[in-house]
């Protein structure tokens, strides 16, 4: 009766282990996922405003780049007690008419974990940290 | 015994993390000076959680599994990036910071302090900007008064 205990108990930590994202799922994710909102103000203004409003929460920017149209930041949360730590990606994409669309996709390390930041969490923090210092300025 | 391990562990995580997403210190957006960008180096920072640090509380918290789970994190885990700028303010001064945002060799930018660190932001802006900039440092250079208040340029 032990081994077949034992064998589960090993088929699901490999279930679960196979489920874990890191950043790189973020980064390969579809440009348009998670949380998106558009901005009218100049696409450097709401660029640094983003950045802003990320920096002083309670994360990990991971690394910035940089291609034609798009402006990308990758960022962690550490673990707790509640959570294996989240990962998450924001996109600053210069629009055609010249507006600037945010899109802020998260994951839970650990996916089939109830607790933890979920996306609506950290979109919700950086948009309205992004929408304070745009009013401001 | 086990629970003399676990309790303090509990306590000790839920005292120093969290799980909502809130604010350290209240938002700024101070503007600083305008200057153009000389040279970027692409930096590593100090790593706010530690692969080992991780490791080592997943295997506490759930033993091998937690350790292994915990251990599943990307190439580069512990190395946040930014990049260091040598930024000229005019022809007689350049300075140096540290920020996470991309502005090119040549680019005007407005630097922003966000908060209580040295990391700064980088706002790029038209040319002109740095343009004018230059001329107003030129300006006071030639300034009779401010040339007056200056003992080193005054000759007998």
């Amino acid at each position: 009766m032990k081994l077949p205990i034992h064998l589960i108990g090993l088929i699901l930590s490999s279930l679960i282990l196979a489920s874990c994202a890191d950043i790189n799922t973020v980064m390969n994710a579809p440009k348009d996922a998670g949380a998106s909102q558009i901005f009218t103000e100049d696409h450097e203004l709401v660029k640094a405003a983003v950045l802003a409003s990320m920096q002083n929460l309670n994360i990990n920017i991971k690394e910035t780049s940089q291609t034609a149209n798009n402006f990308t930041i990758t960022f962690t949360k550490t673990i707790s007690a509640f959570s294996w730590g989240e990962v998450g990606r924001v996109l600053v994409t210069e629009m055609n008419n010249g507006d600037s669309q945010v899109f802020v996709h998260s994951e839970k390390r650990l996916k089939h974990q109830i607790a933890g930041a979920n996306n609506r969490a950290f979109s919700g923090s950086i948009f309205s940290g992004v929408t304070e210092i745009l009013n401001k300025n | 015994m086990k629970a003399i391990i676990f309790i303090p562990t509990i306590i000790a995580l839920v005292s120093c993390s969290s799980i909502n997403v809130e604010r350290t210190s209240p938002l700024r957006f101070d503007k600083l000076f305008i200057a153009t960008v000389e040279e970027r180096i692409r930096i590593t920072l100090e790593p706010n959680e530690s692969k080992s640090g991780r490791v080592l509380v997943g295997l506490i918290s759930a033993g091998p599994i937690g350790a292994l789970a915990t251990a599943n994190t990307e190439e580069g885990f512990s190395d946040p990036t930014a990049f260091k700028y040598t930024l000229s303010v005019d022809t007689n001064e350049t300075k140096l910071i540290v920020s996470r945002s991309i502005a090119e060799i040549g680019n005007c930018v407005e630097v922003i302090s966000p908060d209580e660190s040295k990391l700064e932001l980088l706002r790029v802006i038209p040319l002109e900007n740095c343009v004018d900039n230059e001329n107003k440092a030129a300006r006071s250079t030639d300034d009779p008064i401010m040339t007056l208040n200056r003992p080193t340029n005054v000759t007998e």
